[in-house]
């Protein structure tokens, strides 16, 4: 069995261009069954034994990859390709690649219903984990005013940092603002002007900077619950444990 | 700025028995890349925070004032009940939603209010906070508001094209039960705002499905005697683009769930309502007009959420959810499951040949299950494995369905017995052959 080893590039789309790379190898190589690696993804431990073939980044050879993917399943599919690989299922990158053989091998009209086949049903559920913890945390973020910034650390299981920004940047265009997903130690900076995307940040803001607005969120939270009908199980479902370190009313 | 904290205690307590918590239906304001002032609407609406309740917080929901010149018996905030009375100012208001939104806590606003002095100057201080936002903050997140009943119809007119929602709680299903618990109010005083909303929805462009049916309700009082109608630039500001919801109180007053969701069908054909929340009623007053102190009634809300979800999604009508002469609906038994057991000669269904009306009403199978179910057929695969993947919930559908001819479970022939293996409820007696019954376990 090959093992491929793709390059974690373009943080801003998750390392996917890296990932179609590989993939293209492997059609190249006409391997049916290959394994993928991501390289030097941050939150990875490194790679123990490095049999596998390296794949450097191409843009034209990903590029051709997603247009194929595009031109024969549409937006649709596309979309549920990215989420998919955005995901934190395991295996994903294996998955993903029949997926996309399936796909290119043409013959399935409306390959997303096909749920009946194995790949396609595990790529439109790791893709639906992805999308519903996206939407998610477009609630559930919260933001510690620290002088003049707006910060909001996160710790999701999906790499949803960049299906998060465009929403950000739309509602709050006019403060600056920094998403830190602390998990994969990335950050999405917003001045303004400009959105950047940076690996490898560490440094945090403290989060209890902004007492007088958390008190106030704190306050009216606990005054808007009806104590007569008090129902902890429905809340952990809605906010499980998990997510619940970032946010003030939780603490 | 410290007694901001107490006001907002206050004010956020005392409006916390509105179910309502929508921020949903409304356009992609704000949602351009780079807009100007602050926040965005997004269509689909976005739950924030989840209360101890378990429901979710979305807008900030507050009244502007408790001081109520009203003594609905039902209300914490009634004139005779000696509570502390305070009020926001609109800058206090204004500073506290764009602070609470800027750091994602919310979606927007929810404005409510106690009656202070008459309906025309408390509509008047809520519209002056929606402009505010509006108008001078450059605010485009979500905003809800009340319409005061009684109050001028070019008030509430002017206020829905700041608001994307606005709505009037009906509060009691009947108009003899309004008579006794809230004597200040009447049924024109809440049907008169809402027609009116409609009317100025419909006028600004708005469209409402065609009603198949007619309701009986005895033709309501309208007010349409309002003056010439204001209106800032239309293009800038739709009126109410989320439309109207409203709200009725379970259990403080004896009507069945057979009138309230004949009610709540009424007012979604006549008025074009959005939603009708349903509020299980707590007792707050100690009042000889209400129930006494008891357990909010939970279940009775849940089902008829369900009944109205079946109402609005499931194209069921309300007279064919109350059989015969049952009044309300079972506790035991979700409404369409009910209904399946009523209608039982149309089961099982056959998930390969069974058009999208038909699979709306297996139990277990809801809309979007539905139309995954049509997909995979058109697709070309559709068998219980890939039903299961469409999200089904089986425990329910798996004895009202086959596939290709094949059943997953053996459909028992008497209702009875598969009403038992849907329930926890005892066996009731089945007349004339108990003895021979033989459980399929």
């Amino acid at each position: 069995m090959t093992v491929l080893m793709y390059p974690y590039e373009h943080p801003e789309e998750g390392g996917l261009s890296g990932y179609l790379s590989a993939v293209f190898e492997a059609y190249r190589l006409k391997l049916r069954q290959p394994r993928f690696r991501c390289l030097r993804a941050p939150e990875q431990e490194p790679e123990l034994f490095n049999s596998g073939l390296t794949v450097p980044l191409s843009e034209e050879r990903a590029e051709r990859v997603a247009r194929g993917v595009m031109r024969r399943g549409g937006d649709e599919v596309w979309k549920t390709v990215l989420r998919a690989f955005l995901s934190d299922a395991g295996g994903r990158e294996d998955m993903l690649y029949l997926f996309i053989r399936r796909l290119m091998d043409g013959g399935e009209a409306e390959l997303l219903h096909r749920l009946d086949l194995p790949e396609v049903a595990a790529v439109v559920r790791a893709a639906g984990r992805t999308a519903r913890e996206a939407q998610k945390f477009l609630g559930i973020l919260r933001f510690v005013k620290y002088a003049d910034i707006y910060y909001a650390p996160m710790e999701p299981e999906c790499r949803i940092l960049p299906l998060t920004a465009a929403h950000f940047r739309a509602r709050f265009a006019d403060q600056a603002w920094i998403i830190h997903d602390l998990r994969r130690k990335e950050a999405l900076f917003w001045n303004k002007r400009d959105l950047t995307f940076e690996t490898g940040v560490t440094a945090r803001a403290p989060e209890d900077e902004d007492a007088f607005f958390q008190g106030l969120w704190k306050s009216y939270f606990t005054a808007a619950a009806l104590a007569e009908r008090r129902n902890l199980n429905l809340q952990r479902n809605f906010v499980p444990l998990k997510y619940r370190s970032h946010m003030p009313e939780m603490q | 700025m410290k007694d901001i904290a107490w006001k907002l205690s206050i004010l956020g307590d005392a409006a916390k028995y509105d179910a309502s918590c929508a921020s949903s239906g409304s356009t992609g304001r704000g949602t351009a890349a780079a807009p100007g002032g602050v926040g965005s609407a997004a269509p689909s609406g976005i739950c924030h925070a989840w209360g101890t309740d378990g429901r979710c917080i979305s807008l900030l929901k507050v009244l502007l004032t408790n001081v109520c010149v009203y003594d609905c018996a039902y209300c914490i905030n009634r004139r005779s009940n000696d509570v502390p009375r305070v009020s926001f100012s609109v800058t206090e208001l204004v500073d506290l939603t764009i602070g609470f939104y800027r750091r994602n806590y919310i979606e927007g606003l929810f404005l409510s209010s106690g009656i202070a002095g008459d309906p025309d100057h408390t509509m008047a201080r809520m519209l002056a906070v929606v402009k505010n936002l509006r108008s001078e903050r450059g605010f485009n997140g979500y905003i809800h508001v009340k319409a005061i009943p009684g109050a001028s119809a070019r008030l509430i007119q002017e206020t829905g094209y700041y608001a994307d929602r606005m709505s009037v709680n009906i509060e009691l299903p009947s108009e003899e039960s309004l008579r006794i618990l809230a004597p200040e109010k009447s049924r024109s005083s809440v049907l008169g705002p809402m027609a009116l909303m409609d009317d100025l929805s419909l006028s600004g462009g708005g469209k409402r499905l065609p009603s198949p049916y007619r309701i009986d309700e005895r033709a309501p009082d309208m007010v349409r005697d309002y003056p010439v109608p204001y209106r800032p630039s239309r293009s800038a500001h739709p009126f109410i683009p989320a439309g109207q919801s409203t709200q009725m109180i379970v259990g403080a007053s004896p009507e069945s769930d057979s009138r309230i969701i004949r009610l709540a069908e009424g007012l979604y054909r006549r008025f074009g309502l959005k939603r009708v929340y349903y509020s299980a009623y707590i007792p707050v007053n100690c009042d000889p007009r209400l129930p006494g102190a008891g357990k909010p009634p939970l279940k009775r809300e849940h089902r008829l959420y369900q009944a109205d979800w079946l109402l609005r999604f499931y194209r069921f009508r309300a007279e064919e959810l109350f059989s015969g002469d049952r009044g309300n609906l079972e506790e035991d038994l979700d409404p369409k499951t009910a209904w399946a057991l009523a209608n039982y000669g149309l089961y099982p269904v056959d998930m390969r040949k069974a058009d999208y009306d038909t699979l709306l009403r297996v139990p277990g199978i809801g809309v979007i299950s539905a139309r995954r179910i049509m997909d995979a057929r058109r697709a070309g695969g559709l068998n219980f494995d890939a039903l299961k993947k469409t999200g089904v919930v089986m425990k329910r559908a798996k004895f009202f369905i086959t596939c290709g001819g094949r059943a997953y479970e053996p459909f028992p022939d008497n209702p009875l017995v598969l009403r038992n293996l849907l329930t926890d409820a005892p066996l009731p007696t089945l007349p004339g052959r108990s003895s021979q019954l033989e459980l399929p376990f």
